[in-house]
């Protein structure tokens, strides 16, 4: 191998090596330099299920209070999902209310309740939509 | 010249090799962290849905009517079937009748008085063993609309449900209610047939099947 080729060889090297140590030291010092790679991989966030909950169901949903439960406590809260944008009425043994859903279905009201069993209805008052659900909620007596 | 630039670029290309081969690798951390987020994520869920169950099994209810009565026992027929609830020491009793509260005892239960017991249930054999025992008429929730009218007596034809004879008589608390929420006093006569109404109800000893109307609420539209 003559002269001029062994030059050529560790100019290339050198300058190949010095690179690779820039880009290893630049990584050291910047450690998000990488960055791109890693959010290329990274799938995107699947949605909620209580932001798709409402948009698919078609009757009314009560998942406060829990059915067949006892409370300490008088007013309860009544939350649960229906059609976006109804009207309800929650209808109970010792009151009642007239409620809207959100633009997500989400619906939340206080309601009294008298001592012993209640069995509440929550009603959606859409002609098109409409449905009851019902639960059963017991006031214990606090001596 | 063209020998010069071409071991030039050979070596440079060589030299920067491991470089492109890291950049080029996907790194395995954010999929590690990925599968992490989801383990405990699953952990968390399993978590809330044991709490739950906890939950419901701690305070829980059963309500009906009472079959047979023991010593310090007794079953009661339920809509899920018959249950067994037993009592202790610490098991409290009240009846409620017509607005008011007694203390009562174990003795004061008789067979085919309706109760709501408030207890812990065993998971393995779905017994209660109850804290407070409530004996109250058990009153139910109604919502329909009016298929037909006669002397106070109204037939009420659940949403997708059957149809239910609902006497509304004086002693019921009459209302009406607009969609905005407004609520007024209301007279038999607004009851009027394919209206909307809403009743809580208890059935007629006489006549099971019939229920009379402790209140009765009508949707104005």
């Amino acid at each position: 191998m003559d002269k001029e080729k062994t030059i050529t060889i560790i100019i290339g090297l050198t300058a190949g090596l010095v690179l690779a140590g820039v880009y290893f030291g630049a990584t050291k010092i910047i450690p998000n330099l990488r960055k791109p790679v890693e959010t290329a991989i990274i799938q995107p966030a699947s949605p909620k299920a209580e932001d798709t909950k409402g948009a698919s169901i078609t009757g009314v949903d009560i998942s406060d209070p829990v059915d067949n439960s006892s409370i300490t406590v008088s007013p309860v809260t009544v939350s649960g999902t229906t059609t976006p944008n109804a009207t309800l009425l929650i209808f109970g043994n010792a009151e009642e209310k007239i409620a809207s859903s959100d633009a997500k279905g989400n619906f939340s009201a206080t309601l009294k309740l008298e001592e012993g069993e209640n069995e509440i209805s929550v009603t959606n008052l859409d002609p098109n939509n409409s449905s009851v659900a019902k639960r059963h909620v017991t006031l214990e007596i606090n001596p | 010249m063209k020998s010069f630039l071409t071991i030039l670029a050979l070596c440079f290309t060589v030299s920067l090799a491991p470089v492109y081969a890291i950049v080029s690798t996907p790194s395995a951390a954010p999929a590690a962290t990925s599968a992490a987020s989801k383990k405990a994520q699953d952990l968390l869920d399993r978590v809330a849905t044991k709490v739950a169950e906890l939950t419901a099994n701690l305070r829980r209810t059963y309500s009906g009517s009472v079959g047979s009565l023991g010593k310090t026992s007794l079953t009661i027929t339920t809509p899920e079937g018959e249950k067994s609830i037993s009592t202790n020491e610490a098991t409290t009793y009240y009846r409620l009748k017509a607005g008011s509260r007694s203390e009562t005892a174990f003795t004061g239960i008789k067979a085919g008085d309706d109760l709501v017991a408030i207890g812990t249930i065993d998971p393995q054999n779905g017994e209660m063993t109850a804290k407070q025992i409530i004996l109250k008429i058990k009153r139910s929730n109604f919502v329909g609309t009016i298929t037909a009218v006669n002397n106070g007596i109204v037939t009420l034809k659940e949403l997708g449900g059957p149809q239910t004879q609902i006497d509304l008589n004086d002693a019921t608390s009459l209302k009406k209610t607009t969609l905005a929420g407004k609520v007024s006093a209301a007279t038999i006569s607004n009851f009027a047939l394919n209206s909307q109404i809403f009743v809580i109800a208890y059935a007629d000893s006489q006549k099971p099947t019939d229920f009379l109307a402790l209140k009765a609420l009508l949707l104005v539209r």
